[in-house]
């Protein structure tokens, strides 16, 4: 009946409900208390007096146009659509893109927010402090200026050696010179890694531990590239 | 040039390479170094020079070295920082997960990025900054990587989302026209 049917009903429509139910009782009534009497009408009084019978159907909104969805007209929006956003996508490529901070340029974080505590005044130095420094620094740039012209020298001494010995190769054999000018395939990738202090231990277990990658990760990020961790093996 | 005409000139004799320019110009015969030049060496097309380590003021002070080093070579090269990363380690105390002892770790880089090198130079510029390496300093040549470039810069957001909202219209627009 209507009570198993799951459909929103408007407040006219429970009104009519709840006096059919009513008149359904008095029709029980009224079918006990008459007794034979073929005179008496049959007649019932749900729905009222115009039997005017209202399903929640009927009390509903009447049903739309349906509208025929022309597929070009969509088509030629959505291409439309695509075109707009290419272009915004070729005026933002063309923009610079933005470098990350590099925290030992631009300062950390946390100590750029503390930088006005930690300032300290420089020391005033006596005239003797101050000329030996000078002379410090003098004695330190000539050193530095030889040592910088030896190396210049050294390297374009086995720049040149190497010349010649080209040139050299050259009238041996055509072929070997024009193979050693070609690229060795096998020369990059290649790491080095400077010496250390001290040796290695012989046998060592290093501790457990685990490494949890700290870095500072931007909007657009997901995850951390791989930390490495230097080995000096 | 400029360090090859200080020294070459005190140092080197000239050497069969060089024009010879007589003074006597009626009975001289000079060619000009243009046009004897004979097959050239092939060239690397991008060669990095990637500088790692833990140790801030040596890897500075490396990386400013290397850079000078690719001008005495002749070699055109562009030195930039890479954002630093850290990483927080912690060593555990035996049988069990407690940490006995916490570290942060800064790993700092600097790289020098070259193009066309030669193949007769490439290996002795190698050859000099493995020479002269100091401690703590770990040095890669390799080619550049689209990764290692990608991390340099802040990620686009909205680009992103355009070409995702673009992506889904094109699958749109091809639902359409399969129908």
């Amino acid at each position: 009946m209507l009570k198993n049917e799951a459909v929103a009903v408007g407040p006219e429509v429970l009104l009519l409900q709840l006096w059919h139910f009513l008149c359904a009782d008095v029709m029980l009534v009224l079918r006990g208390t008459s007794t034979g009497c073929q005179s008496c009408r049959r007649f019932t009084t749900s729905g009222g007096p115009l039997a005017f019978q209202a399903t929640p159907r009927l009390s509903a909104e009447p049903p739309k146009k349906k509208k025929r969805i022309d597929s070009q007209a969509v088509l030629l929006k959505e291409i439309k659509r695509r075109n707009k956003l290419e272009k915004s996508i070729k005026k933002l490529e063309s923009r610079a893109r933005i470098l990350k901070p590099v925290e030992e340029i631009h300062g950390e974080r946390s100590f750029v927010r503390t930088m006005k505590e930690r300032h300290r005044e420089k020391p005033v130095l006596t005239f003797e402090e101050s000329e030996r420094r000078i002379k410090l620094f003098r004695e330190w740039a000539q050193y530095k200026n030889s040592q910088h012209t030896e190396q210049i020298n050294a390297i374009l001494t086995a720049i040149k050696s190497r010349e010649r010995a080209m040139d050299e190769l050259r009238k041996i054999s055509e072929q070997l010179y024009l193979d050693a000018l070609k690229i060795d395939s096998k020369l990059i990738p290649y790491t080095v890694r400077g010496p250390v202090q001290t040796p290695p231990i012989a046998g060592y277990e290093a501790p457990d531990g685990e490494v949890t990658n700290t870095t500072r990760l931007f909007e657009g990020e997901e995850t951390h590239r791989p930390f490495p961790v230097i080995d000096t093996k | 040039m400029m360090f090859r005409k200080l020294i070459l000139s005190v140092t080197f004799k000239p050497s069969s390479k060089f024009p010879r320019i007589s003074c006597k110009r009626c009975c001289s015969l000079y060619d000009p170094p243009y046009l004897n030049k004979g097959p050239q060496p092939e060239k690397y097309a991008a060669l990095n020079i990637r500088m790692r380590g833990y140790d801030f003021p040596m890897l500075e002070s490396f990386s400013k070295y290397v850079h000078n080093l690719t001008k005495i070579f002749e070699i055109e090269g562009e030195a930039y920082p890479v954002p630093t990363r850290s990483a927080k380690v912690a060593l555990f105390k035996p049988n069990s997960t407690a940490a006995a002892q916490e570290y942060e770790l800064k790993l700092y880089e600097r790289t020098v990025k070259m193009e066309q090198v030669s193949s007769v130079i490439a290996p002795l510029l190698m050859e000099v900054i493995q020479n002269t390496l100091p401690e703590g300093v770990e040095v890669t040549f390799k080619e550049l990587e689209p990764e290692e470039e990608e991390f340099r810069y802040i990620p686009d957001t909205t680009l992103k989302d355009l070409r995702q909202q673009v992506e889904s219209v094109q699958e749109s627009i091809r639902e359409f026209k399969s129908r």
